[in-house]
């Protein structure tokens, strides 16, 4: 796909490059404070699996423009396995969030303190099977509850992306044993089967002790859970982002989102941050031809028909 | 029992992704499709048992207690744990040889839950020695969290949990061995690795203490998505998201692995079988390496794409090596034969067979081969650039001069009789050189054209001994001229004039019915009536001059028209084209007015399906089946149309190619190209194979990506429904249902992009039926369904017989904008409203698109065009779903929107000025809703209307007008379940199809958690119950209320809590999309309900059964019965 097909396609993406946002999952953030009013008096931010690093940029604007001169700075500690382009007034640890030592080096960060919110934009690849896609998403936000449970303060705030697939019902009823006030959220910027969990006021178990160790193992829809009906535990959905915003579904002529701008030629901007190197790079390199082919490397896919 | 009758769901057809295989025997396959196991027998296709296993699951392992035994046992049991989530069956298999049939039974036990994702299974023996034992009597299971568990057997107690050192989230897990000490055990992580380590070692060790890591593998450069031992233990392949294949030593371990590449996407999983292994991946195919323990590097051997668009997800080797089964997302399990692999059909150069001239007589000459013709399976004729025709045979290498000519030095054009036995050679200068294969007359030669002769094409003639042969020139007439053997001579029967830009690439003439066709380089076919010049063939009288009867420029596209073929069917003369445009369309000949002087030739495109993004070259007819021939990615294929399987693959698209099927089964194939000025050729010989028997497919392919619309039409002898589906690969699909399995019958890519909505209408004309789709790139497509024909296969006796599809038209786009996607379509024929003056047989299209406009087409079914009629950008945000419903007593036609801001919108399409053509103006309406409201927080996914029956109960009798009422339900992606009662009049002086509606809410029902998850489907059963299914893979019903109960009647802005669950199931189809639903007639006629059903007001609770379908990622078919009534 073009970058101008790819632009008319979602606006979002499009907005997401005129504005300077790495991704346009920087609107995701944006639409879910519109409605939580996520940022008002946050000091230490927590942006895990953060690159390519939006959701690090929306919190930086965002914090340093609460910020006056004689405030305490806002901190903001942004993990990822992934190396990460550099942010200002952003501190990067590329470590994993399932280590111990990655919780204490990120309190470390904020002098003993503890967060006031951890926000969590991570999701694996897919892989097209549905019940395992959904499965590997859990643990990502289970291991991400983890180290939130080492980090945040009590009342604090933790949002993180969810899978809105078969089982969601299980993992937010867990995520209710440490959160006052659940929500399932979906910014009118996301235009897929995922969503965002708000998880408001952090009031943990009182004969709870934040472990890496075994990591909590999700529930299971056994006897006594409740397959289907009623009785299942569905937490309140909140459509976020203004209703008068942009709509992800539609199709906007590409005029639209630049009704400021003199001349209207459109240009296809380049994206700001290229994907980390994929996991297919060698094999791509080797099709090719920038490497030499060992062997087994038999047709080609670049060749689109038969040459005569 | 509730108020309305007891409710009962059933599961029926099912089509999935098929994720897990497994062969019990050499020819017994175990198949893992959702929840349910299928054992077939390869030999014959024959479906033997199929159990529900898995419930709400899906199945992800098959591992047997023991190793399959090779060959074919007359008696076989296994016990087979069948594992998927956190979930294990142990399921008895029992098969029994009883004369030619088996008898099987699939035997499920107590179900095991486990705290964990199950990676892998594996069984333990007392003994090193497995054959010795009775049973098993551990079982150890894997988990993604890296650790393992061992529990006892049968009694499933847990033994010990061992841990690992590295913590990490496994994608793929393979324990090797049976006895509980040595027992290995390899993983595939998060992180690229592979990691070794022995669960049961060290027993000294404490249980709870981890396990070291004995031995890392790194290289991926993804996540390894399956690990696999080979059968001695002695290394592991590994699959992975970078797209490569990995062989590794255990023995040797400063041994680099062999890397495997030539996968287009991510590698899934693989299997070791014997001298070769097989990997299948996200690009489709299974491939096949050659495996050489001591070699660093391994070939591909071959790459079998047996599954449509996407995904191949498991492979299984039966004992012997000679059979590869894979499964796919498209829910096809396709057999593939190893052996025949290994007998030759290798496209390796090997198999070449190089046809090199001798050394030339004359060394001043400059020799070489310019064009060949195949004159029989092992025979060819050349000819060479000093102007010799030589035949040669390809297993003596012998050598044969035919003819010399100066006029054919450096150009020679030839074509080959299809018997072989004539060869025609056509020169610079316009001479035809017609040779007898053999030497065995003089050659006779004819000046047919004026011009360099670029193309022959030489046909059998209607009486033996005779051929017609047509020759063309680049820019002039096309000659046909017949030889006859028995004179010896030729001459020209008729010269057809062609259009401009017209150079001939095909042709085909049908005596009998008296039409040339000829398809162009240049994309265009034209037929003519050559009827008058067959009646003066006679070799004394003046050629015939013809010119086109019909003609048609773009037949495909602007590419070559490679192949024509008329023949005779029962439903009249059609005609067959292939292009290099990929695709194949089949034609409707219309030979009007029999006795005319001159008739009117016509042709209707009834069917075009695109096979390949390469060049479709050839069409054959065999055995009944349909052999396509073509070029992909620089390698020549045949495929099996009819069967829906690659023939054969080999290496080379080149300027000059032949290919000869030497019998009418295909069974003898032979192909020859020149390369380099030299001809190669390939044999084949598929019959001497072992396996040629074996069914090429045991499970259908259906469609290769998610579906997103799906349609039930009533069967006539009012067995299974037919369903009509479409999806995000674009393929419009018909189908029937077999047992526990989707059928499907025609698939056509006509969609450039995905397709999102579909209609049905019933048709003016015919007895059959219209269906409007669309989809992705501004695309609405209109089809014609003949119920009545079957369209291409045979169908069995008592099985249900598939519509045919016929395309029709596509509508025009009108976006400028391609990215613009239909999002919704209703359609009705415009008979239904009153008062309109439109030609007869055109109906109303109404579709809704993601630039936020719902536009309202008039579609002729005479002339197959859309006009615009109405349009309206109101919902000012993308329109996400539309229904409509007639209410013959108001005598309107309403549309109901629902759009992605939660708005419903209300619109009157049946107002009879909109419908009324004014001469010399195309104004196109801009249409308003009659009324609209907030129904949902964020978008409709889907709405459904019921009519209520405008009966004079109490209220519309006080108001002394007539009121239609509707239930409008709506599913949101908020998870929110919305009902309203609607009610609608019209003005007091309005008469029928004429004056303004007024609508308003009269009641409204919000149930907010109506599912987990974002609802796709919504369906209306009858006038007391609703269907929803959503994402989170559930189907729900819901009790309506009485209408006459007022409780929930609008008095504020709060919607009343609602409406009632009754009864909730698990769907097998993930990412569901959309849900239809079928009052089944059967049941009814059963149970003696002939009148219709009163959907009225009136509480109706009868019994009643609806057949559902739930479609996305693959489709389900339920049941549900009402089974009792509780008050009338």
């Amino acid at each position: 796909m073009g970058r101008t097909s790819k632009d008319k396609r979602d606006i979002y993406y499009r907005l997401a490059k005129e504005q300077g946002w790495r991704a346009r999952s920087a609107f995701k953030l944006l639409q879910i404070d519109e409605d939580f009013d996520l940022f008002t008096g946050v000091r230490r931010v927590v942006d895990l699996c953060a690159a390519p690093g939006s959701w690090s940029q929306v919190l930086s604007k965002r914090l340093h423009e609460n910020t006056t001169q004689d405030d305490e700075q806002p901190k903001i500690v942004a993990i990822d396995l992934q190396p990460m382009a550099p942010i200002p007034g952003v501190i990067q640890i590329q470590g994993d969030i399932t280590k111990k030592a990655t919780a204490e080096e990120v309190i470390a960060h904020f002098e003993g303190e503890r967060a006031d919110l951890v926000v969590c934009d991570g999701a694996p690849d897919v892989t097209g099977l549905h019940d395992m896609d959904e499965y590997i998403q859990a643990q990502l936000l289970l291991s991400a509850l983890s180290i939130t449970t080492h980090v945040l303060r009590p009342g604090g705030a933790f949002v993180a992306k969810i899978f809105r697939g078969k089982d969601m019902t299980l993992l937010t009823t867990q995520l209710q044993v440490f959160f006052c006030t659940v929500t399932c959220s979906k910014p009118r910027s996301s235009r897929n089967s995922k969503a965002f969990i708000v998880c408001e006021d952090y009031q943990p178990p009182t004969d709870y002790v934040p472990s890496m160790i075994n990591p909590m193992l999700d529930f299971d829809y056994g006897t006594g859970n409740e397959l289907t009906g009623m009785h299942r535990k569905i937490v309140p959905f909140l459509a976020c982002g203004d209703l008068r915003g942009w709509d992800a579904d539609r199709t906007y002529p590409l005029e639209a989102s630049r009704q400021t701008w003199d001349d209207d030629s459109y240009q296809p901007l380049d994206p700001l941050q290229l994907p980390i190197s994929p996991a297919y790079k060698t094999a791509l390199e080797m099709r090719r031809g920038l490497r030499p082919a060992g062997d087994g490397a038999t047709d080609d896919a670049d060749a689109d028909s038969a040459s005569a | 029992m509730s108020a309305v009758g007891m409710l009962q769901t059933t599961k029926r057809a099912y089509a999935a992704p098929v994720i897990a295989a497994y062969f019990l025997s050499d020819d017994a396959l175990l198949v893992g499709t959702g929840p349910y196991v299928k054992l077939y027998r390869a030999s014959t296709g024959e479906l033997l048992a199929a159990n529900d296993v898995l419930g709400h699951l899906r199945i992800h392992h098959l591992v047997a207690d023991r190793p399959a035994p090779v060959g074919t046992p007359a008696n076989l049991k296994r016990l087979i744990a069948v594992a998927g989530a956190k979930t294990v069956v142990p399921l008895t298999v029992s098969m029994e040889l009883a004369g030619s049939e088996y008898r099987c039974t699939l035997e499920s036990h107590k179900a095991w839950q486990f705290c964990d994702w199950i990676l892998d299974v594996q069984w333990l023996y007392a003994a090193q020695d497995t054959t010795c034992c009775e049973s098993p009597t551990q079982v150890a299971v894997a988990f993604a969290h890296n650790f393992v568990e061992l529990w006892s057997y049968p009694e499933h107690r847990l033994l010990r949990r061992i841990g690992c050192e590295e913590k990490c989230l496994l994608y793929a897990a393979r324990f090797f061995g049976h006895h509980e000490a040595g027992l290995q055990f390899a993983a595939g992580t998060v992180f690229n690795e592979v990691i070794l380590w022995r669960p049961t070692e060290k027993e000294a060790v404490m249980d709870c203490e981890d396990r070291c890591v004995q031995l890392r593998l790194r290289g991926h450069e993804g996540v390894v998505f399956s690990v696999r031992f080979s059968r001695d233990g002695k290394r592991i392949a590994s699959v992975s998201d970078d797209r490569t294949a990995r062989v590794w030593s255990l023995v040797d371990e400063r041994a680099r692995p062999a890397i495997l590449y030539g996968h287009q996407s991510r590698v899934w999983d693989c299997q070791f079988a014997g001298d070769v292994l097989v990997s299948v991946s996200e690009d489709r195919t299974c491939r096949v390496w050659r495996d050489d323990a001591n070699a660093e590097d391994m070939a591909c051997l071959a790459v079998w794409a047996g599954h449509r668009v996407k995904n191949a997800r498991c492979v299984a080797v039966n004992p012997s090596c000679t059979i590869v089964a894979t499964g796919g997302d498209d829910s096809g399990v396709r057999l593939w034969p190893l052996d025949s692999l290994r007998a030759g059909l290798v496209d390796t150069d090997d198999q070449l067979i190089d046809v090199v001239l001798p050394d030339a007589s004359n060394v001043m000459r400059k020799e070489s081969i310019r064009n060949f013709v195949h004159v029989s399976a092992d025979s060819v004729v050349v000819s060479t650039f000093s102007g010799c025709i030589v035949r040669h045979q390809l297993s003596t290498h012998n050598w044969q001069a035919l003819y010399e000519d100066i006029a054919l030095v450096s150009y020679c054009s030839m074509a080959a009789s299809p018997d072989g036995l004539l060869v025609v050679c056509g020169s610079m200068g316009g001479t035809l050189t017609f040779l007898d294969a053999n030497g065995a007359r003089e050659p006779t030669l004819l000046q047919a054209n004026v011009g360099k002769v670029f193309e022959i094409f030489v046909l059998q003639g209607q009486k033996a001994g005779e051929y017609d042969v047509f020759s063309s020139v680049v820019a002039g007439d096309l000659v046909w001229s017949r030889y006859i053997v028995e004179s010896n001579t030729a001459h020209v029967i008729a010269v057809f004039e062609l259009p401009k830009f017209t150079v001939v690439a095909s042709v085909a003439l049908c005596i009998t019915s008296g039409i040339l066709m000829c398809g162009s380089r240049e994309g265009a076919l034209l037929a003519y009536d050559v009827r008058m010049a067959l009646q003066c063939i006679d070799s004394s009288k003046a050629p015939s001059h013809l010119t086109a009867a019909w003609e048609l420029r773009r037949a495909h596209g602007r590419d070559t028209v490679t192949s024509v073929t008329v023949r005779h069917e029962a439903s009249g003369l059609q005609a067959w084209t292939t292009g290099r445009d990929g695709a194949y369309v089949q034609w409707r000949v219309q030979i009007a007015d029999d006795d005319a002087e001159c008739r009117d030739i016509t042709l209707e495109r009834a069917l075009r399906s695109r096979i390949t993004k390469g060049w479709l070259e050839r069409m054959y007819f065999a055995d009944g089946e349909v052999i396509l021939a073509g070029f992909f990615q620089k390698r020549f294929f045949l495929f099996n149309e009819t069967q829906k399987y690659e023939a054969m693959a080999c290496g080379g698209a080149h300027r000059r190619w032949r290919l000869r099927l030497e019998d009418d089964r295909a069974k003898q194939i032979s192909f020859a190209f020149i390369r380099a000025e030299r001809v190669h050729a390939y044999q084949f010989n598929p019959a001497t194979s072992a396996q040629s028997t074996l069914p090429p497919k045991l499970q259908d392919n259906f469609h290769g990506r998610e579906i997103r619309t799906v349609q039930l039409l009533a069967e006539a002898q009012g067995a299974d429904p037919v369903l009509l589906t479409a999806g995000e690969d674009g393929v419009v699909c018909a189908s029937t249902v077999n047992a526990c399995n989707v059928r499907p019958h025609l698939q056509i890519k006509a969609h450039s992009s995905m397709v999102r909505a579909s209609a049905i209408c019933p048709s003016s004309t015919t007895g059959g039926k219209l269906l409007f789709t669309g989809g992705g790139a501004d695309e609405l497509r209109a089809w014609r369904i003949d119920a009545s024909a079957s369209s291409q296969t045979e169908t069995p006796k008592g099985q249900p017989v598939a519509p045919a599809i016929h395309e029709l038209a596509a509508c025009p786009r009108v976006c400028d904008d391609l990215e613009t996607r239909v999002m919704g379509i209703a359609a009705f024929p415009l008979t239904d409203v009153p008062g309109q003056s439109m030609p007869h047989a055109t109906h109303a299209v109404c579709a809704v698109y993601s630039d936020a406009y719902l536009r309202v087409w008039a579609f002729s079914e005479y002339t197959k065009l859309f006009k615009l009629i109405g349009q309206s950008p109101f919902h000012d945000s993308s329109i996400l779903c539309c229904a409509h419903r007639m209410h013959h007593a108001l005598g309107r036609v309403l549309l109901f929107t629902g759009a992605a801001d939660g708005r419903i919108a209300i619109w009157d399409v049946g107002e009879k000025a909109m419908w009324q053509p004014v001469a010399g103006q195309d104004a196109v309406w801009l249409l308003q809703p009659v009324l609209s409201f907030q129904a949902h927080q964020s978008g409709i996914n889907v709405l459904d209307v019921h009519v209520l029956e405008s009966t004079h109960d109490q209220n519309s009798a006080v108001l002394g007008t007539e009121e239609a009422r509707f239930w409008v339900a709506s599913g949101g992606d908020d998870n929110a379940l919305s009902l309203f009662m609607l009610t609608v009049s019209a003005d007091a002086e309005a008469t029928h199809g004429t004056g303004h509606l007024h609508a308003r809410v009269t009641r409204r029902l919000q149930q907010l958690h109506a599912h987990g998850s974002a609802i796709q489907g919504c369906r209306f059963l009858d006038a007391t119950l609703l269907a929803t299914t959503a994402w989170d893979m559930r189907l729900n019903l819901w009790a309506l209320p009485d209408t006459a109960d007022s409780s929930s009647a609008v008095t504020s802005e709060a919607a009343v809590q609602g409406p009632p669950l009754l009864h909730s199931t698990m769907v097998n189809v993930a990412d569901p999309s959309d849900l239809d639903v079928l009052q089944r007639q059967v049941f009814r006629q059963r149970l003696g309900l002939d009148a219709p059903l009163a959907l009225t007001g009136k509480r109706c609770s009868g019994a009643a059964a609806w057949t559902l379908a739930v479609c996305g990622a693959g489709l389900q078919l339920l049941e549900v019965q009402r089974t009792a009534a509780a008050h009338p």
